[in-house]
């Protein structure tokens, strides 16, 4: 009897190495190692089986989620990098006293919560359809547009042509018109740091918002083209200093658009080529344009806006702003990354061995890194390998590094007499760290190989791993790791409980 | 005969600019000379066909500061500050397609063709009167003084494939006071001409086939005095120039195949006869007001009538048969005059000192096309065909050129140039003058001082040109020149000749649809 | 009363009991889910009884349950396990209807003890994504059922089948942070063993 109880309970009793393992079950991800945000609260997580969001403390390890009204549907952050925007579905008996389950008469409702300190401090209600959004850089006003890319299906009539600006902090919220499919939008600043306009981009025309107004209201609206029938899709647009004038290129076009917004009024400059990148320089008071159609940069000044092109030897179609330079490089494309001073147009050109896939360039300006492709030049000491090179952006050197595997992500962080890298490599369970200052550069191993890196405000970084019940590597520029795993199990359950949104 | 395209600013005032050939009135704005539609002055034949589509852009015209730009596609005004390059844009009558500028720089009048009316517009304000006038007028004349505007059918300016619908009169002309917007329609005579204005605006004239209408511009409610210039006459020759005396008593008209000028008494009506010799093809006012002279070309002579007395003897000079002149040019001096031909090819012109009305003959490197003095009077400039004629320098054979000549000591400073020139405009100090050239994206400033020519690189092909008026000749600094230019969303561009600069503004028709 | 309705048979009823159990507890708790398809917890376990009155028995029991599964979340997996102690006890009573056949009712105290884990290797018997929550639900459970025998008066036992069902339900309970169930439903069991 006791041999059969104890077969029977060691029968039963199975170690972490013999789990039963009867059924298949189906959820989503428990969490996205792609889908993090790093603030001074900690790191926020997409949880998307759950549809729900968790910040996660990098301290403990500890995941607590957020709790919102209605399942996640989209995340942004704001670029002040403490808050997040969360657009929540719920759907809702109209009956107070029905249950969901039963209910045949519900209704749906869409909200916007702003995050901060692992709480909604903000939630208004919002209509159906509204799925992006921009934070004003004074974090007072929310401007919402639709995204119909993002929609999986409409199921009401849905205005393309209005934004939804709501106030952060008393949750007011009023329907702009702009135009049909608002894109980009930036603000101009008043001097103690008030974005006072909006500007929007939409389909053939240009919108101007008055964000102090109460409601905003749209002010200018200045046309693109005077035949309906011509189209004219604005693909950038930047701000002079002053805020005065918006400057605005159009897809596949050589015209620059000048739109006097405190006059209004519209002047074209015609380029060399269709600008794909530009980039404002406040100290030199002008906006760099490139094109890769022509080799040559053009630097338009924000007085006259007079064009002065600038050969160079290959073309770009990319630029880092670095403050008092600019960095001109073009992904998978040319060899060449350009150090540009804006003031005087004046060129230092370094020479990488390979195309640069990815130009990250430090806090503190001094270095660039750049990751680059492998390389397919058969008499480089390059060739068939990937490659990163740290840029000096104070002198004319370039130190090449070859690498195990394509460079993927990296990451800075700056102290105090300290500057540090740490560099992803596809498939590899280590991350490379770069002492930009001492020299002295390590491997950190990893648990897992890595999916993304990022910094945290206490000056380490984190790095993520595609692993289904959570792991963060917490590292230190010094080697050390801390693992956070299994985080994403919090709250497991809801991944297979019924939606809040009416999915069942 | 390709037309070239006259944009003169006259002296510190407001301009307007059409599209014909030939010297600017001196009495009046924009008037043209029935011979000026870019065909030869023959004795016979009528007036050449105009360049009709060109005749149908707006026309800009300008202020001290502003150059107002009428675009008839968009129905609107586009007022551009020459000195900030601000651009506003307001929307005024259907189809604008003339606009003109009071003397005093307060007011745009802007004739509007699709919904027959005028637009007064404020020049600092852009506050509009819109006045309905008769239909189907298609020119449009300020007195000097800018009180009175006349719009009139011009039947030589009409497009063959948008030709006037409805009831169409060629007799109508509608007269508007400028500040009060008061419309006086009138019938002023078959197929009006030209308006001519005496120099205080008291009175306007217009010559049409068969009358000149007389118009009284000092009464509240002016109507025109019809006056018959043939009575009687079944098919009497047709009036082809007509110029006024400067106390607006008398009218000289020529026509088409008399060697008489016909002389008409604005006052008592009266119209008689003075012979003049052997086709006269040209005739023009001294600039002291003084005589009527009138070319004879084939007599290749130049006959002065007294102005204040026009059937007193005329004093007549002979022409050097060389130049076969045809056209005669004041200078605004009064003291130098040049005779030419643009209808035959020769390369030749004459010039006359009003003062001994000694004439000499002189030598063109080639034909000319179009003359034109610069206001100052001292350098004249000449537009070449590109006919040659048979003694032309082979550098110029087959080329189209032009010419500034120091009439001091006749110096000539020839240049080849790459298509013919379609418009030009001198300053008003007499300094500098520009033009441009067909299908070419360029400008070209004069220096009447130093002879030189200077190439200025434009962004497209320039429709229009005109220069600011100096309002300070003392100070050293030149007037800008603008030069609108052919996009579809508008672009003009302001040239500073004090440091060579060029700024362009593109996209000012956008304004228009700017809701603010 | 009592007499009647149980009245003796030709021979006594053995007074005590044990047995093998196989049963299942219905869980249609959406946390099951993540270990099971299916909204059932089976289980094997002992039971034993002594009567201590008349038709009363007294009635203890326990359980093991041990469900698992792989857990497909989005394109990587894991897996999970979630392992229960059941322990029952309560009163029992038996209708000796006839030597063969008597039918009983139950009611019992249920109390589950339970564990889910999760790990991201099972494959390795160490590694770092291995994760246990556990929790204690109190609860209980009233069946009906019937036993069968085979009459042996000159064996010291008899065998005995035993089949039962009813409900049974315990209380919700949290899993740290894996978050909360509870269980209850139909509740069925099935024995052999002897009697004695």
């Amino acid at each position: 009897m006791r041999r059969i109880s104890l077969v029977l309970l060691l029968a039963a009793c199975r170690g972490w190495g013999n789990l039963p393992d009867q059924d298949n079950v189906y959820t989503g991800p428990l969490w996205d190692p792609n889908a993090v945000w790093s603030t001074p609260d900690g790191l926020y997580l997409s949880l998307p089986a759950s549809k729900g969001l968790g910040l996660l403390d990098p301290a403990t390890g500890k995941l607590e989620k957020v709790v919102l009204e209605g399942d996640v549907d989209v995340i942004r952050a704001a670029p002040d990098g403490e808050r997040l925007a969360v657009f929540t579905d719920e759907r809702v008996c109209k009956d107070p006293d029905g249950e969901l389950e039963d209910c045949d008469d519900f209704t749906d409702k869409r909200r916007l919560a702003v995050v901060q300190g692992g709480r909604a401090e903000v939630t208004v209600d919002i209509s159906e359809g509204w799925n992006q959004l921009t934070f004003t850089p004074d974090g007072r006003t929310a401007l919402l547009s639709i995204d119909t890319t993002l929609l999986d299906d409409v199921g009401a009539v849905l205005d393309l042509t209005s934004l939804l600006a709501v106030n952060l902090d008393d949750g007011a919220s009023a329907t702009v018109h702009v135009g049909f499919a608002p894109d980009e939008l930036l603000f101009t600043t008043l001097p103690d740091g008030t974005n006072d306009r909006a500007v929007v981009l939409a389909y053939g025309e240009v919108a101007v918002v008055d964000l102090m107004a109460s409601p905003p209201i749209r002010t200018v609206s200045f046309p693109l083209v005077l035949d309906p029938d011509d189209i004219a899709v604005p693909s950038d647009v930047v701000l002079t200093p002053d805020g005065n004038h918006a400057m605005l290129s159009i897809a596949g076009a050589t015209e620059l658009y000048i739109l006097d917004l405190l006059n209004p009024n519209i002047n074209i400059v015609d380029l060399d080529a269709p600008p794909v990148a530009m980039n404002v320089s406040a100290e030199a008071d002008n906006t760099l344009i490139v094109s890769t159609s022509a080799s040559s940069f053009t630097l338009v000044d924000h007085q006259f806006f007079d064009a002065t092109v600038i050969e160079i030897d290959e073309p770009k179609s990319a630029v880092l702003d670095g403050g008092a330079f600019d960095l001109l490089w073009s992904p998978k494309q040319g060899q060449d990354v350009l150090r540009v001073d804006p003031l005087t147009g004046g060129v230092v050109e370094y020479r990488l061995q390979t195309a640069p896939t990815q130009l990250l360039l430090s806090p503190t300006e001094e270095f660039a890194i750049a990751l680059t492709a492998q390389n397919q030049d058969f008499g480089s000491p390059f060739y068939g390998h990937p490659g990163l090179e740290i840029l000096n952006l104070a002198s004319e050197d370039v130190q090449p590094l070859l690498l195990e595997s394509q460079g993927i992500a990296a990451a800075f962080t700056a102290t105090e007499g300290s500057l540090h890298a740490l560099i992803l490599q596809e498939g590899v369970d280590y991350v490379y760290a770069l002492d930009l200052y001492g020299g002295q550069n390590i491997e950190i191993d990893l648990e897992e190989p890595p999916i993304t890196i990022g910094a945290l405000s206490d000056g380490n970084f984190y790095v993520t791993h595609d692993d289904p019940m959570g792991l963060i590597s917490i590292v230190d520029p010094d080697g050390d790791v801390t693992l956070l795993s299994g985080f994403a199990t919090t709250g497991i359950f809801d991944a297979f409980g019924p939606s809040e949104s009416g999915d069942y | 005969m390709r037309a070239l395209y006259v944009l003169v600013l006259q002296s510190g005032c407001g301009a307007s600019y059409d599209l014909a050939m030939g010297e600017a009135n001196s009495s009046g704005w924009s008037a043209t000379d029935a011979g000026d539609y870019g065909a030869p002055s023959m004795t016979t034949s009528p007036p050449p066909p105009e360049d009709e589509s060109d005749r149908l852009r707006s026309v800009p015209a300008q202020t001290d500061v502003y150059v107002f730009i009428a675009n008839p596609d968009r129905d609107t005004l586009t007022r551009v500050h020459v000195a900030t390059s601000s651009v506003v844009t307001t929307t005024v009558g259907v189809t604008p397609t003339l606009v003109v500028t009071t003397p005093d720089y307060q007011t745009a009048v802007v004739l509007n063709g699709g919904d027959d009316t005028i637009s007064l517009v404020d020049a600092p304000t852009l506050d509009q009167t819109v006045v309905p006038v008769r239909p189907n007028l298609n020119r449009l004349d300020l007195s000097p003084d800018g009180r009175w505007a006349i719009a009139w059918h011009d039947a030589f300016t009409e497009i063959e494939e948008d030709p006037p619908e409805g009831v169409v009169s060629f007799n109508e002309a509608s007269l508007v006071e400028v500040a009060t917007g008061q419309h006086v329609p009138m019938i002023v005579g078959y197929r009006p001409r030209s308006v001519a204005f005496t120099a205080d605006g008291r009175l306007a004239a217009l010559i049409s086939d068969d009358y000149v209408a007389a118009i009284d511009l000092t009464v509240g409610s002016p109507t025109p005095k019809l006056i018959e210039l043939d009575p009687g006459a079944i098919d009497p020759p047709t009036a082809e120039e007509m110029i006024l005396d400067a106390s607006g008593t008398w009218a000289f008209v020529r026509q088409f195949g008399s060697n008489d000028i016909r002389v008409v008494d604005l006052i008592s009506s009266d119209v008689g006869s003075v012979p003049v010799g052997a086709n006269p093809t040209d005739m023009d006012l001294t600039p002291d007001a003084g005589q009527a002279a009138i070319v004879a070309r084939d007599a290749a002579e130049l006959w002065l009538l007294d102005a204040a007395d026009p059937y007193a003897p005329a004093e007549i000079l002979d022409i050097p048969p060389g130049a076969e002149a045809g056209q005669v040019l004041f200078d605004a001096t009064g003291q130098t005059a040049v005779l030419f031909t643009t209808a035959v090819a020769v390369d030749r012109y004459a010039t006359w000192n009003l003062s001994s009305d000694v004439l000499v003959e002189r030598a063109l490197v080639k034909p000319a096309d179009t003359v034109t003095l610069a206001p100052g009077g001292e350098t004249l400039v000449v537009f070449h065909s590109k006919t040659d004629a048979p003694e032309t320098d082979p550098a110029f054979q087959g080329e189209w050129a032009v010419s500034m000549i120091d009439l001091g000591n006749f110096v000539a400073s020839p240049v080849v140039l790459p298509s013919a020139a379609t418009g030009y405009a001198h300053s008003n100090n007499g300094e500098l003058g520009y033009f441009m050239m067909d299908g070419e994206m360029t400008l070209v400033r004069l220096d009447y001082q130093t002879l030189l020519f200077h190439e200025i690189a434009l962004l497209s092909e320039p429709e229009f040109l005109g220069v600011l008026p100096d309002l300070d000749p003392t100070d050293d600094d030149q007037p800008a020149t603008w030069a609108s230019q052919v996009h579809d969303l508008g672009r003009i561009s302001f040239y500073d000749p004090d440091d060579d600069t060029l700024e362009t503004l593109t996209g000012f028709e956008l304004n228009a649809g700017i809701e603010d | 009363m009592w007499t009647i309705l149980f009245a003796p048979a030709a021979l006594a009823l053995p007074p005590m009991e044990v047995a093998i159990e196989v049963g299942s507890l219905h869980n249609g708790d959406s946390a099951y889910d993540v270990v099971s398809d299916e909204d059932i917890v089976t289980s094997v376990g002992l039971r034993g009884g002594i009567a201590v009155a008349g038709p009363l028995h007294v009635v203890v029991g326990w359980h093991r349950a041990s469900q698992g599964a792989s857990v497909f979340a989005g394109e990587t997996a894991f897996q999970s396990a979630y392992q229960a102690n059941e322990w029952t006890g309560g009163l029992k009573g038996v209708w000796h209807l006839h030597d063969v056949i008597q039918p009983y009712v139950s009611a019992q105290a249920l109390v589950l003890q339970g564990a889910f884990k999760f790990d991201g290797d099972a494959s390795d018997d160490d590694n770092i994504d291995q994760l246990v929550e556990r929790a204690v639900h109190p609860g209980g459970m009233a069946t009906l059922g019937a036993c069968a025998t085979v009459p042996l008066p000159d064996w010291p036992a008899q065998p005995a089948l035993w089949l039962e069902g009813g409900i049974a339900g315990v209380s919700r309970a949290t899993y740290g942070n894996f978050g909360d169930m509870a269980a209850g439903g139909f509740i069925f069991r099935a024995g052999a063993g002897v009697q004695f």
